[in-house]
């Protein structure tokens, strides 16, 4: 098996991959629509999951997502080129979606996020749909943890960003970073430890 | 066991110095991994933060197909091209759905309705034709027709789909009904035997003159365009975000509110609100609350509206031989044929019914041309299907020239799995009624399938969560416990239960219902949940 101990996405891309999207931004900020299309095309599964941890699973989470995709576009204007455009949507997705969390209070109804193929799919797709509930079940559990835990969570574990770069999107110090990234991961231990689901998921039945 | 300890707070101490930017020595990550070998704990930990890294997928999110991620790139992109052209908010445009949206609405209502007060006197002089008081001469609008089914006329003219409504039109109904769109966020419904004139149609002032008969008005909240003042021979009434109707019938004006609130003028210049589910009489004293048969009345209209759209709407056109027949649009009666009407693209279910007469049914899918057209020739039923009630299974159709095709069989026209893509196209779209709808069809069509199952849940969590139906939803979770009492979907369907119980007031049932669910799922995330609701009741 291999493990990925520190998980995390490097964006990777050079000044000219920058300039280019630069371009392209500033193209979407005129109102090209073809230019918009390509950039929520290019974003859409990143935000995507980004809003659903930091929603904790929620199905208003969907809704979080299309909120943010649309303040990347209003802001697109905004894009210089300084980190590339994954990192720069991801400050905005975490701003609009944590902003949307304080703004609306959950009713007492908790829906978590459903799929409708559950049970129902075929056996290429089985492998899939196993790790997408696993995930979320992960999500679910970040519902433990203070919305400004889970976004340094999802920024570093979903997606690598450095400790300096987290620091920078919140507007906050690597130490108050280092701090929410402990207490985080301390409390998922915890709860993964005693998770059937994602025990078994893993293959790890609890002994 | 403590060494074990011991060396899982190592590992910890490892994985932490790697998350904060150290580089592991060769012996630090053999010690790691020789951990792992033997450490069931560590290894989930380690197995579920490398599954977390972002991989190009949704991730926990739910996948979207080719389909359904298109639709919701369009979802957006034609959210961003209304706010471009200033018509549109997307926060205020995700909250009209919701239940909270007259709270937003009456902030908003009071907000404008100030403003509208100082400028009460000089747009309503201006409508009854007086003289203007510092009234500014504005730029003229046009507005469009949205929907045409029956005899709808301007001037002694015929209207058809997507005709000019201008400034002075004076428009009757003479039989069935008609949509407008006055303004982008401005539609009005005119029900059989209306009459109304446009007095107004500028971008300082809509202004709608009702003469007889009833209309019902919608005022999208995100509309940020001319104020609408309707006015009627008893006074008048002005608008921001809002739906509500006005029926002139035996000289008497009635307004019923359905969301937001209005300010209502009579002749004598008396001025007073009217709110979420009041009527009230134009030039009388008095407020009464609308009826429920009166509001499932205008549920159905209000859903016509939604259905409808001119930027970017598909004309659809549709007749039947013989004409007269019901047309059906995702559930929401259009009228009788012959049916003419600029409906959103999208996937949409086509019902087609007439009494006597074989009904028909066909899935749309709208936006491939700009127009579509349907001719239905409906076969007549003998008297013993008739009394059967036999649906259609032999309707015919023909297209617009007239040419016959082959007979349409309505019964399952599709796959399980295209039936439930469906159906998620119409939940992306937040089409509630219409998602439930392309459920019951899938349960219909292949209630064996692993698809319904998935479907049942589906539907009920809308029914609860999205058209406030806790009874219809606690039918629908019933069902799958009872079918399917140890299918996967059983606990989300058992948690579903006891919040329809709880919505429905049967807090001993809940009560129960939460308890067996602690029993059967005492391992679930949601246990934390359902135990402290048990506390709370």
């Amino acid at each position: 098996m291999i493990l990925h101990m520190i998980p995390g996405e490097k964006a990777g891309l050079s000044s000219a991959d920058n300039k280019a999207d630069v371009g392209m931004m500033s193209l979407a900020a005129s109102g090209y629509k073809s230019a918009q299309r390509q950039i929520v095309d290019r974003l859409l599964n990143r935000v995507r999951s980004t809003a659903l941890y930091l929603a904790a699973g929620h199905q208003d989470a969907e809704d979080y997502a299309q909120m943010a995709i649309i303040e990347i576009l209003r802001s697109a204007g905004s894009y210089r080129g300084e980190s590339s455009l994954e990192s720069w949507a991801q400050k905005i997705t975490v701003r609009t979606v944590m902003r949307q969390i304080k703004k609306r209070r959950w009713r007492g109804q908790f829906m978590v996020v459903t799929d409708e193929f559950e049970g129902a799919v075929d056996a290429c797709a089985e492998t899939d749909l196993s790790r997408r509930r696993a995930l979320r079940q992960v999500a679910v559990l970040f519902g433990d943890l203070k919305p400004g835990v889970r976004a340094v969570m999802t920024m570093k574990l979903v997606h690598g960003h450095s400790i300096s770069e987290i620091a920078r999107m919140l507007d906050t110090n690597e130490h108050n970073v280092r701090y929410r990234l402990r207490v985080g991961r301390q409390k998922l231990r915890r709860r993964l430890k005693n998770d059937p689901v994602l025990r078994e998921w893993i293959g790890e039945e609890r002994q | 066991m403590t060494r074990r300890k011991g060396n899982c707070d190592r590992v910890h101490d490892l994985w932490e110095a790697q998350t904060f930017g150290a580089v592991l020595s060769e012996k630090d990550r053999r010690l790691v991994k020789d951990h792992l070998d033997q450490c069931a704990d560590c290894r989930v930990e380690a197995g579920i933060l490398g599954e977390m890294a972002f991989d190009g997928t949704s991730g926990p999110a739910p996948e979207l197909d080719d389909l359904s991620r298109r639709r919701w790139i369009d979802d957006v992109m034609d959210i961003v091209s209304r706010q471009d052209s200033g018509a549109a908010n997307v926060s205020q445009s995700r909250t009209w759905r919701t239940s909270s949206f007259a709270a937003a609405a009456a902030i908003a209502v009071l907000a404008v309705s100030a403003i509208l007060w100082s400028a009460w006197p000089s747009f309503v002089a201006q409508s009854n034709g007086e003289e203007a008081i510092g009234y500014v001469a504005s730029d003229k609008l046009a507005g469009t027709l949205l929907l045409s089914s029956g005899d709808v006329r301007v001037g002694g003219e015929v209207l058809g789909l997507g005709s000019t409504l201008e400034q002075g039109s004076r428009i009757s109904m003479a039989r069935g009904h008609a949509v407008m769109e006055l303004t982008d966020g401005i539609s009005v419904f005119m029900d059989e035997g209306a009459q109304v004139e446009i007095r107004e149609l500028g971008q300082t002032l809509v202004d709608l003159f009702v003469k007889s008969g009833r209309i019902i008005v919608q005022v999208n909240p995100d509309h940020d365009g001319p104020p609408l003042l309707v006015t009627t021979d008893d006074g008048s009434i002005a608008v921001t975000g809002t739906v509500f109707s006005v029926a002139v019938v035996d000289g008497r004006s009635s307004v019923s509110v359905f969301r937001g609130s209005v300010k209502l003028k009579s002749e004598t210049g008396q001025v007073r609100p009217l709110r979420l589910g009041e009527e009230a009489v134009l030039g009388r004293e008095g407020v009464t609350q609308i009826s429920r048969e009166g509001e499932s009345a205008v549920s159905d209209m209000l859903r016509t509206l939604e259905l409808l759209t001119s930027k970017e709407g598909i004309a659809l056109e549709i007749d039947s031989v013989p004409a007269g027949a019901a047309v059906f649009v995702d559930g929401v009666e259009l009228g009788i044929t012959p049916v003419r009407a600029s409906v959103r693209a999208g996937y949409r279910r086509l019902d087609i019914k007439k009494e006597g007469f074989e009904s028909v049914r066909e899935l749309l899918e709208l936006g491939v041309e700009r127009k579509l057209t349907r001719v239905f020739e409906l076969g007549e039923l003998s008297q013993t299907e008739v009394a059967s009630s036999v649906t259609s299974e032999t309707a015919r159709r023909k297209t617009s020239d007239s040419k016959k095709i082959s007979p349409v069989s309505t019964g399952p026209v599709a796959t399980p799995a295209e039936m439930i893509a469906r159906a998620q196209v119409f939940r992306m779209e937040r089409n509630w009624a219409a998602a439930v709808g392309a459920y019951g069809d899938l349960i219909d069509a292949h209630p064996s399938s692993a698809q319904a199952r998935a479907a049942l849940v589906s539907m009920g969590n809308i029914q609860l969560e999205n058209l406030n139906k806790p009874r219809a939803a606690l039918k629908v979770f019933d069902a799958y416990l009872a079918r399917f009492g140890k299918g996967t979907l059983a606990r989300e369907a058992s948690f579903g239960r006891a919040n329809a119980l709880r919505a429905l007031g049967k807090s001993g049932q809940e009560r129960a219902a939460l308890e067996s669910f602690l029993r059967d799922y005492p391992d679930s995330i949601l246990a934390q949940r359902v135990k402290t609701r048990l506390d709370e009741i």
